[in-house]
């Protein structure tokens, strides 16, 4: 009993850690910057394929196996892996830390150059454009062999399988989630309380006066998304190894709604919000996920509840604080101390 | 009278079939204060627009005083018109709603070194900065009596304090140029008079010019030292504040036949 306690909440944790990334990026794109991203899954699930493919061909190349006679998506493939993750620590650690590395940068600069054609429009057009970058990738995903088609891959190796006992292999992997999702905050935390900052909100509150006062108005916004793509995009390959498998379905645009709804219960442009909106929403998630499957009695189909429960909990939240649970705080740079200061001589 | 600082050479603008500038030019001299006076439609926010890079006009050239030379701004993007030290205000003024006074003001620097993301994340690199900047804008708000209101957003303060702050961030940078869209609009005629005092304070005491649009020309006469007349998109008159205002092509622009 005690036993699965545990395992439920690392898991929890694990699942929690990682939605905050997301959820804390998308919020200092979203609610500091005010980049309408509806395509948050567009660059989780880019990171999620790019940890996948480098954590299985890259890894089997590295273990002196050839990927293509028995790729991973196939089972041959995924006996190949199980072995190697079970037996070679060292190689799937490092891989698994250049799969990191990777997803950072090459989803990074997918968001990067991916704002330099649609930024430059208004922001409801890239909020639809984003969203359909989405879709574009995951039919691109459906469509390619390489990446195991609408199957998707399996066999993706959890970086801490060598350890025989799977409760301690999963508290390690969630330690390292919550390592990252605790950098993840800390930068956002920074960010938003820098001159970058203050100027990402202006950007935001009033683009054309934004670039009356010399703000480079795109370029600003494409350095965010940058930032945020690439915490995204490790997010996405942390999620990948942790389910060890990635397909399609797993990457609809759902999952960016979700992710909306953490932030806007959260609070927009407070990371600390998303932070609790994505531990509520990531509770209920595995509190269901646990239920669902045997609960009875319901005059409806329990795969319904979770929308249900979602959606009173925004409606709800939005009734008694319009602003999310923690709104936006002012900017804490040294001139509110100066400022305080001041009027505290009089 | 001294050298210009701005000279607008035959610009044109057309949208569509519409003329809404037609080879207009005029000059404005260092440190004076310059009107811009037309009825509604005759081209004066579009000229603005030109002149801060938010449109490309279809004709003419736009020159900028840097340094003893001029510099051709006609068709640069917004922010590099700012960075050349141009600074503009709104005809519905645009304070940023969710940032206080003080966080107004400090938003206006260019280049600051908290503002590239690499530096942001570091506090020691930036906070010096900023303390600077801060103390800056403070005084700036001191010196003009308005301290305070430093920790209120715009939506808290008057609408007389919130042109002038719009006004007075440009003091942030070494801007030298400052077009005003129509500053007096909404005010009441004592607040109108006390604002266009504020102005011809700030031209003496930090050596600024200024490009005024407005309707309400009667008030503005005592202020300006030389008006240009825009009718239709063409330049109807030019000439000192009183001289203008006998002109009889003004009077019938302004009340017809």
């Amino acid at each position: 009993m005690i036993l699965d306690i545990i395992s439920f909440i690392t898991a929890w944790l694990t699942y929690f850690a990682i939605y905050s990334i997301v959820a804390i990026t998308l919020n200092l794109e979203a609610g500091t910057a005010g980049i309408v991203n509806f395509g948050k899954v567009a660059f989780f699930g880019l990171g999620a394929y790019i940890g996948a493919i480098i954590n299985t061909y890259l890894l089997l190349m590295a273990a002196g196996v050839d990927p293509y006679k028995c790729p991973p998506y196939t089972s041959e493939g995924v006996i190949e892996l199980t072995r190697i993750a079970a037996s070679e620590p060292g190689l799937v650690i490092g891989i698994f830390i250049l799969s990191l590395v990777l997803s950072f940068l090459i989803t990074g600069l997918f968001g990067y150059f991916l704002t330099y054609p649609i930024i430059r429009v208004g922001s409801g057009f890239v909020g639809f454009a984003l969203l359909s970058v989405g879709e574009v990738l995951r039919a691109i995903y459906i469509n390619t062999e390489f990446v195991g088609g609408i199957h998707g891959m399996l066999g993706i190796p959890q970086p801490f399988t060598w350890i025989r006992n799977p409760l301690i292999s999963d508290l390690c992997y969630m330690v390292l989630t919550v390592f990252f999702f605790i950098l993840t905050y800390m930068l956002a935390h920074r960010i938003i309380n820098s001159p970058l900052g203050r100027s990402l909100r202006a950007i935001r509150d009033d683009d054309i006066a934004a670039l009356c006062l010399g703000k480079d108005v795109p370029r600003m916004k494409s350095k965010i998304l940058f930032i945020s793509s690439g915490l995204t995009g490790v997010a996405g390959a942390l999620y990948a190894s942790y389910f060890s498998s990635v397909n399609p379905q797993m990457f609809v645009i759902l999952i960016t709604f979700n992710i909306w709804a953490m932030i806007i219960i959260g609070g927009l442009g407070n990371p600390l919000g998303s932070v609790l909106g994505a531990l509520i929403l990531s509770l209920i998630e595995r509190i269901l996920a646990f239920i669902t499957p045997i609960i009875g009695g319901l005059p409806f189909s329990p795969d319904y509840l979770r929308p249900i429960i979602i959606g009173t909990l925004m409606v709800t939240v939005l009734i008694k604080y319009p602003r999310g649970m923690l709104p936006e705080k002012p900017i804490k740079t040294p001139a509110m101390e100066l400022l305080k200061s001041i009027s505290r001589r009089g | 009278m001294s050298d210009p600082i701005l000279i607008v050479k035959n610009i044109s603008k057309y949208f569509g079939g519409i003329k809404a500038l037609e080879k207009v030019s005029l000059s404005v001299p260092e440190n004076s204060i310059i009107g811009l006076i037309g009825p509604n439609g005759s081209g004066k926010t579009t000229l603005f627009n030109v002149v801060t890079g938010f449109y490309v006009p279809d004709g003419g050239e736009v020159y900028f005083k840097v340094n003893d030379d001029y510099v051709r701004i006609d068709g640069l993007n917004p922010h590099e018109v700012f960075k050349m030290g141009i600074v503009r205000t709104f005809q519905i003024p645009r304070l940023f709603p969710s940032l206080t006074v003080l966080e107004n003001m400090l938003v206006t620097p260019i280049n600051q070194i908290g503002e590239k993301l690499i530096n942001s994340i570091r506090f020691r690199v930036w906070n010096k900065e900023e303390e600077m900047l801060a103390r800056k804008a403070l005084d700036i708000l001191k010196e003009f009596g308005k301290l305070d209101i430093a920790d209120k957003r715009p939506s808290e303060i008057s609408v007389a304090d919130v042109k002038l702050i719009e006004t007075l961030r440009g003091l942030m940078t070494p801007a030298r140029l400052y077009l005003l869209d129509e500053p007096l609009a909404g005010l009441d005629i004592p607040t109108a008079y006390k604002l266009l005092e504020f102005v011809k304070d700030l031209r003496a005491r930090y050596k600024l010019t200024f490009l005024i649009v407005e309707h309400r020309i009667d008030l503005l006469l005592g202020a300006v030292d030389y008006v240009y007349v825009l009718h239709n998109g063409k330049l109807l008159s030019s000439g000192k504040p009183e001289e203008v205002m006998k002109d009889p092509r003004v009077i019938k622009a302004y009340v017809g036949e």
